[in-house]
């Protein structure tokens, strides 16, 4: 600023550096992944899921390890107890080690939940992935059908499929992705069209093929976005289904434990068991869910372009 | 002439995550009754927010008044109330803006958007609004208004709908009209056509408009005074006739060059003005425009120029901020200085 | 509007939709009710096993309930009974129809249904436009974590959570039954949960949306209260999504009564599916499935039809909906 209006000698000299002011600092530019995982990991509820889920993962997996208890044997002087040296978790009605029955019934039911998610991508990609690239006769009749089978309620669906095909953990896989897979189904069917659309336009643009790869390059990984979304959120909608299944009685029968059938046991009997009985599988699973739901939101907004900065 | 409304010394800030925004600063200027004014100036220049902070419609949070005062009728619209603010709106101060089709609520008939002003501010009977808005879409030169009415936004054309916008905006006759950029989004023809019926309305009733755009045609037609904006800041303004032909600020001149015109010279080639607009978050400390004038000198990186009356033959109101019209600048240089 | 759409396209296009969709909930109507059929028929045992019966008693047990027939007989009989909805005797009581557990179990589970929906909806929206309004402050954190919780946490386990604390602890309800209104009201919040949580975070979403748009801008040029501004500009547009959605979240809640009915012994229709199903009891699970069904198809049907009357943009073409384009 002036000081006393007074200027200085050289005030009126002409500037000579004044034109490189003007460059502006670009951002560099990031792909399409490396953008949304930055994002993901802005996210920390999102994170905490992740965590949260690396964490169960590595407690089912290595957790029969440390424990020195198998998670099927009785000890009928032991039943009942709360969380002690030897029991982490404490022991159930049977004189179960709690601890190694959460670890072995979280495998089955995280098992259940990532193959039906498995599954259903798939089968989703598959179906949904000829339809729309042949298109046509087919395209419809497979959408109809799928329509048709998705208006059965889901639960309903269900429950029939888990008398039909019993008990047992492929069974309930089944009857978890009989329907499942249609929302995905469509979801690729839709991506697909779209990247039919957009080579249709570069063929009329007279594009060499050159640049189609390039495009493909990169509408593919903006396509599997919401495909990695669905997937991610099949999974807590999968142990929700089992768990509620066991409740029904038409899940996973007991002695083999899982997430769902030690929960549903435990709150079948209300008056009796301590209170460990119950909050362990009943926490483990609302983790799992809260996790799953949170971690398939953030990768939503993560992969949202709309709110690409 | 009396000023409408005098912005003094405004400051407003926007507090973002990635920091905080200076948006306008330091920016005065009058609007007179009954005249029309065109504030033009790039985008991001602060001519929408210094529009929007009239109305205080801004929202608060992130953005902030830092300074100054708008004052309207004896009373600084800064600091009235929110109930005071929203008697003014609509009904002193009318605003229309560029996008119509975002501009008018999707699931609410065109007529009844105009007679919701209308009720808002006068106790009238339902069925009198609705003949209110009725007599208004005729004004704006809708055929078979009755009908229009009923019609949903999405039924009318671009040009349909910012008549309608007219419509609600001068329903209650108000004294300041602020149209922020009313035919950038519309083909040329409908553009002559809308302003005409904005000049049609306005003669009726002697209200004023503030005209913010950044089409320097518009502008030429229709205002009678021009503010310009740069970087948050006026960096000249006066009577059209002046800011045409003798602007004194090489932004203003350069904003004159590039844009064609039939008589220019067809073998030269157009000249855009390089560069962009500063960073708002730090703004330098000089003047704005520093990075892109050709004339730059080197008392313009340290100090902001100062705004200077521009001695003109027929008395109008003329000022420019730039160290050119100076008179230091003139007496140092003498022979050798630059006239624009 | 319903004028004015009539108006629009005539009464034919309006006519062709109509049956359009009609004919469409129709044909999913009979794909379930075959498919029922057909899982039936596969599902292994039969209600009539047991060691003390003899085979005259068992050949006279399968006349009377047309098991001996050829597998197509049976399919017709069971169409002709979906259509005139007489599904029968029931297989497990002698002397009950298995009418009888639709019509003694469909008003409980509609009771139970319209409650729980109401309260969600209700709720629901009331929670997420103060989120959305209050964006990034504590009632918006409240509002997240609320929605979280509801979908994270599997009904059994938030009845039990609720019956603990509110029955066993504080007395306030009984634990279970359908005696009175009292004890409509923990099954209610049980089977509300989920769908609020959903409504909760879709009116959000949707409500911040809307209140970033254009329109809302000019609303406020126009001096109204903020009270107008939020009801009639924001929350009306913003429910546009959500009732769209209306017939996925009462799927949701549909399936979600039949466990809520188990757990605190509610004499409604999911009830006695379950029981049915564990007995084998055909008539009563065929009833008890097509009627499910032909509640959420007659649903999602019905948000078909009304939600091109609601949305002003939305014009019926051709037998379809499309949006509207100058």
């Amino acid at each position: 600023m002036l000081k006393n209006n007074t200027f200085p000698v050289d005030a009126f000299d002409l500037a000579t550096d004044n034109f490189s002011a003007a460059d502006e600092i670009k951002r560099p530019s990031i792909s399409y992944i490396s953008d949304a995982w930055r994002r993901l990991k802005l996210n920390k509820l999102a994170m905490t899921g992740l965590v949260v889920i690396i964490l169960l993962v590595i407690f089912v997996v290595f957790g029969p390890l440390a424990t020195p208890h198998n998670y099927a044997y009785q000890d009928f002087s032991v039943m009942n107890q709360g969380p002690s040296a030897n029991h982490w978790f404490g022991t159930d009605e049977m004189g179960r080690d709690l601890f190694a029955r959460a670890c072995q019934g979280g495998r089955v039911s995280l098992f259940i939940g990532l193959a039906a998610a498995c599954i259903d991508l798939m089968a989703g990609v598959l179906i949904g992935g000829i339809a729309g690239y042949v298109g046509g006769q087919l395209d419809n009749l497979l959408m109809r059908f799928a329509e048709a089978l998705y208006s059965i309620p889901y639960m309903l669906m269900v429950v029939l499929m888990a008398i039909i095909f019993g008990s047992g953990i492929f069974s309930l896989v089944l009857a978890i992705t009989i329907t499942g897979w249609v929302p995905m189904a469509r979801l690729v069917r839709g991506q697909v069209l779209s990247l039919r659309e957009l080579e249709y336009v570069q063929a009329s643009r007279s594009m060499g093929a050159e640049d189609s790869w390039i495009f493909i390059k990169h509408i593919v990984p903006n396509a599997m976005g919401p495909i990695i979304v669905s997937a991610t959120l099949t999974i807590p909608r999968a142990i929700f289904s089992e768990a509620t299944l066991s409740f029904l009685g038409l899940g996973i029968q007991p002695p083999n434990p899982s997430w769902g059938q030690m929960a549903s046991d435990a709150i079948e009997q209300m008056i009796v068991g301590n209170l460990n009985v119950i909050l362990v599988p009943s926490i483990l699973i609302c983790l799992s869910m809260f996790s799953f739901n949170v971690l398939g939101d953030g990768l939503r907004d993560a992969f949202d372009p709309k709110m690409r900065k | 002439m009396e000023p409408l409304v005098q912005i003094k010394n405004l400051h407003i800030s926007f507090n973002t995550y990635a920091g905080e925004v200076k948006a306008v600063r330091g920016v005065s200027f009058d609007i007179y009754k009954g005249e029309m004014l065109g504030v033009v100036g790039e985008s991001g220049c602060g001519k929408s927010v210094t529009s929007n902070a009239i109305m205080r419609i801004l929202p608060t949070p992130p953005a902030e008044y830092k300074q100054g005062e708008i004052i309207m009728d004896g009373k600084n619209l800064l600091g009235l109330s929110e109930s005071h603010m929203q008697r003014i709106r609509g009904k002193d101060i009318g605003m229309i803006f560029q996008d119509s089709m975002a501009s008018l609520n999707p699931t609410m008939n065109v007529g009844s958007q105009i007679a919701e002003v209308i009720r808002r501010h006068q106790k009238v009977s339902s069925d009198k609004a609705k003949r209110q808005a009725i007599e208004m879409l005729h004004l704006v030169g809708l055929s078979n208004p009755e009908k229009r009415y009923h019609q949903y936004p999405h039924e009318f054309s671009g040009g349909m709908r910012q008549r309608a916008m007219i419509a609600i905006a001068l329903a209650l006759n108000p004294k300041l009209l602020i149209a922020d950029e009313p035919t950038t989004a519309l083909d040329v023809t409908i553009q002559d056509q809308i302003l005409k019926v904005m000049k049609t309305l306005i003669e009726k009733s002697d209200a004023s408009v503030m005209l913010i755009t950044h089409d320097l045609g518009v502008v030429a037609e229709t205002c009678r005074r021009v503010v310009v904006m740069y970087a948050g800041q006026i960096i000249e303004q006066g009577a059209a006739d002046h800011i045409f032909y003798n602007a004194k600020h090489p932004y203003t001149k350069g904003l004159l060059l590039s844009v064609p015109s039939m008589k220019m010279d067809k073998t030269k080639a157009l000249e855009p003005i390089v560069g962009s607009p500063p960073d708002l978050f730090s703004p330098p400390a000089g003047c704005p425009f520093y990075a892109r004038c050709k004339y730059a000198m080197k008392i313009c990186k340290d100090s902001c120029p100062v705004m200077e009356a521009i001695p003109e033959n027929d008395g109008q109101a003329h000022e420019a901020s730039c160290w050119l019209n100076s008179l230091n600048y003139r007496e140092a240089l003498g022979e050798r200085a630059v006239t624009l | 509007m319903l004028a004015a759409a009539l108006k629009k396209e005539g009464k034919n296009a309006l006519a062709k939709y109509i049956l359009k969709r009609l004919g469409y909930a129709i044909l999913t109507i009979w794909v379930v009710v075959t498919l029922t059929f057909i899982i039936m028929k596969v599902i292994p045992g039969n209600p009539f096993i047991s060691d003390k019966m003899t085979k005259t008693t068992l050949e006279n047990l399968m006349r009377f309930y047309k098991l001996d027939q050829p597998l197509f007989i049976q399919y017709l009989e069971y169409l002709k009974s979906v259509v005139t909805f007489n599904f029968g005797p029931s297989m497990v009581s002698a002397t009950l129809d298995a009418n009888f557990y639709i019509t003694r179990g469909l008003p409980v589970s509609m009771q139970l249904g319209v409650q729980a929906l109401l309260t969600a909806l209700i709720f629901g929206m009331l929670l997420g436009v103060v989120a959305a309004l209050n964006h990034n402050r504590w009632p918006d954190y409240i509002s997240i974590i609320i929605a979280i919780l509801g979908v994270s946490v599997p009904s059994f386990i938030m009845s039990r959570i609720l019956t603990s604390f509110f029955s066993l602890k504080l007395g306030w309800f009984p634990v279970s039954g359908w005696a009175s209104m009292k004890s409509t009201v923990l099954p209610m919040i049980a089977l509300a949960v989920l769908p609020m949580a959903q409504i909760t975070r879709l009116t959000r979403s949707s409500m911040l949306e809307v209140m970033g748009m254009d329109y809302i801008k000019t609303a406020r040029a126009k001096g109204i209260s903020r009270i107008a501004l939020i009801l009639r500009h924001g929350v009306k547009n913003a429910s546009l999504p959500i009732i769209s959605s209306l017939g996925t979240i009462t799927t949701n809640l549909v399936t979600g009564s039949i466990v809520i009915e188990r757990i605190f012994a509610i004499p409604g229709m999911g009830e006695s599916l379950v029981k049915s199903v564990g007995n084998r009891d055909y008539p009563v699970i065929m009833a008890a499935t097509v009627v499910y069904s032909i509640i959420l198809i007659a649903l999602t049907l019905a948000i078909d039809l009304i939600y091109p009357f609601i949305d002003p943009r939305i014009k019926i073409v051709g037998g379809e909906t499309v949006l509207a384009e100058e």
